[in-house]
């Protein structure tokens, strides 16, 4: 071992005492940053993550769809499921109703899917709450929970539906009678814009409702997994030419996405800057050190020390400060995320708030998903910067007069 | 070749005389301390044969510190030279023509030092302590802690291997310098008062030591000192007047 690494680690652990009290605050100080910062980005990808995955069931992948009605839809819907990596493409037909129970009117976006399909493009199997998929038909709905809660709608219960088509009617005189429709199931998608504001039914009776007859408005392409989704969207819009136009998940939820990324980038800036703040308060112990130990760096160059060697001393010191930080930093956010769920349930329970947190957030579980590269990121970045902090102390011991050193007090 | 020649004629006829040493001739620094100057050594003229003690006396603020930085390369100088022979077959070499690197190397190896205020590394322990000056010059093996472990006995330290040097007394401090200073075997050995902090006891046992480690040592001493009775147990003694050796 050189000896500039055995007195850098000598002046963070020295012997007979193991640490000393200016290594073990900064590398507290560090670790607590990285694992704020790490554990921050690790729920807020997980969050990231579940929105995604929620959009993603909603809308599936892609959307093939047109300004008009599509009639002859058969053709495309052979041509889609031929493209090599889609595995399912799905007719539907959507749009707006007013619903009415017991006088309390709603007006939820309609979902008409096909039944004649295996498995739905929105896995309602997953999202029913009460009833089975199977008792879908054309005189039945399923109803989001919020919604079905706003209007107090319950399993079994009839419900009145009126369409944009009736109004036509209505102006032609003719009598306006609603559509009565039975409610044959609730879902939760977890997402609120969704449960609280859709109704699903089947893609016959949505028909009917709009006078489509055999018309639909669009198809939704799921694709196989590890695909991209991207390149198969461009490829399909290769194929059909206007009106008809393939747009992916990604495309239609452009906003969302933006703001997901944006708030990360934000969260990730600030973190940076309190570990920013840590390495400062590193440096400046440093170079307290250098100012308190100016006699003993005198009397390392009297008995035959290079200065850069010293230097090199103090630089290895803010590294190895750095490095023990990351790796502890890393190990305190991942004991902290595993045992997240326990760690709020704790806290709600200290504070007497674990019903108001089951009402208000309806989770019981935090999403968390660690992505390798903000690993990286956090740890070089933090490593560096700790670097940096030990550089200015190191170039202060370098400059300083080995004579005037020695003198000092 | 003739003028070669004329020179070797006389230096074989000192053959008796023991070889220089440290060679300082006609050695000028002075210090600027805001805006005014400080002349401290004015030409000082100074030599030390092989093998020998030696003791500087003088005034405070004579320059007698400032005599030393200069003298182990640690201080640049105005003018004059400063030769050291780093080996005992080797000639006297001017330190100008080292590169600061190589001055660093061959300082640790050929001085050992010992200060007024022990100049201890707080972070390491007694042996410790010892150990790192041969650590400084590359010189890392099984044998030099057994070395230490042995300059440590000589110094009567053979129970405080492992002590914290701040729970040793001023004198047990001196003792590890001591034997950190005899670590590389080096030809000299500077003392800057090293009892300078000391009570009268102590410094006594001290000197004591450092004198008897000295001479079973092949290094010579040169010492510091305001004692005139310690400044005795020397074989030569100079004294530092108005930046000059009387
Ligand atoms: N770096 C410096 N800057 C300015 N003046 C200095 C510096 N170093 C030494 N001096 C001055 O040089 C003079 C000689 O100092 P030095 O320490 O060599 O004296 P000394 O003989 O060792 O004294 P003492 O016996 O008290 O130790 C003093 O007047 C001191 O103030
Ligand atoms: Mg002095």
């Amino acid at each position: 071992m050189p000896w500039y690494l055995y007195i850098a680690l000598k002046q963070l652990f020295p012997s007979g005492k193991g640490f000393s009290f200016f290594a073990l605050i900064s590398i507290i100080g560090v670790s607590l940053g990285v694992a704020v910062l790490l554990g921050v980005q690790t729920i807020m990808n997980g969050f990231g993550h579940q929105i995604r995955e929620s959009l993603l069931k909603v809308n599936g992948d892609i959307r093939v769809e047109s300004n008009r009605v599509i009639n002859s839809w058969e053709r495309i819907e052979a041509y889609l499921e031929s493209v090599e990596g889609v595995e399912q493409a799905s007719p539907y037909a959507h749009g707006i109703v007013m619903l009415q129970h017991r006088n309390l009117p709603v007006f939820p976006a309609v979902m008409g899917v096909d039944l004649t399909e295996d498995e739905p493009f929105i896995p309602i199997k997953e999202f029913l709450t009460q009833g089975e998929f199977e008792d879908l038909d054309d005189d039945s709905v399923f109803i989001g929970s919020s919604l079905a809660t706003r209007i107090a709608a319950r399993m079994g219960d009839t419900l009145e539906l009126f369409t944009p088509l009736m109004l036509q009617r209505l102006k032609q005189d003719e009598v306006l009678l609603p559509r009565e429709v039975r409610v044959a199931g609730i879902f939760q998608s977890g997402r609120n814009d969704v449960d609280s504001n859709t109704i699903m039914t089947s893609l016959r009776l949505m028909q009917d409702l709009y006078g489509l007859d055999e018309g639909i408005h669009g198809l939704s392409v799921n694709v196989a997994e590890g695909v991209d989704v991207s390149q198969i969207t461009d490829k399909i819009n290769e194929h059909f030419s206007y009106p008809i136009r393939a747009v992916s998940w990604m495309e239609s939820n452009r906003d969302y996405m933006f703001v997901l990324q944006f708030e990360k980038t934000m969260m990730t800036i600030i973190m940076f800057f309190i570990i920013l703040v840590a390495s400062f308060s590193i440096a400046s112990s440093l170079m307290t050190s250098v100012i308190r130990k100016t006699r003993e760096i005198g009397l390392l160059v009297a008995m035959g020390a290079r200065p850069r060697d010293i230097a090199y001393s103090y630089c290895l010191q803010g590294l190895m400060i750095g490095v023990s930080g990351v790796i502890l930093g890393i190990i305190l956010q991942w004991l902290v995320i595993h045992y997240r769920n326990e760690i709020v349930w704790q806290f709600a329970e200290w504070t007497n708030s674990s019903s108001a947190l089951l009402r208000f957030y309806q989770f019981n579980d935090i999403p968390a998903r660690y992505e390798s590269s903000d690993v990286h990121i956090v740890a070089w970045g933090t490593i560096v910067i700790c670097l940096l902090a030990g550089l200015g102390p190191a170039l202060r011991a370098l400059k300083l007069k080995p004579a005037e050193a020695l003198r000092s007090e | 070749m003739s003028r070669k020649a004329a020179k070797k004629a006389p230096a074989k006829r000192q053959t008796k005389k023991p070889a220089t040493l440290l060679k300082v001739s006609g050695v000028k620094k002075s210090f600027e301390d805001s805006g005014k100057i400080i002349e401290v050594l004015k030409g000082a003229d100074f030599e030390m044969p092989v093998s020998t003690s030696m003791s500087i006396m003088g005034a405070s603020g004579s320059g007698k510190s400032t005599f030393l930085n200069t003298l182990c390369g640690l201080e640049t100088i105005d003018e004059g030279t400063i030769k050291w022979r780093v080996e005992k077959e080797k000639p006297l070499q001017s330190i100008s023509d080292f590169s600061t690197s190589e001055l660093a190397r061959l300082r640790g190896k050929f001085f050992g030092f010992i200060f007024q205020s022990y100049h201890l590394i707080p972070e390491l322990n007694a042996i410790e302590n010892v150990i790192i000056s041969a650590k400084l010059v590359g010189r890392v093996s099984a044998e030099t802690k057994n070395r230490a472990k042995t300059l440590m006995e000589t110094v009567g330290l053979a129970d405080r291997l492992k002590h914290p040097v701040q729970k040793l007394s001023g004198g047990e401090r001196q003792r590890v310098a001591i034997a950190r200073a005899l670590i590389n075997d080096p030809l000299v050995i500077l003392a800057d008062e090293p009892t300078g902090n000391l009570d009268e006891h102590t410094a006594n046992e001290i000197m004591e030591l450092l004198i008897k480690v000295c001479n079973e040592s092949r290094g010579s001493l040169l010492l510091v000192t305001h004692n005139p009775d310690f400044a005795k147990l020397t074989e030569q003694e100079v004294h530092l007047q108005d930046g000059r050796f009387i």
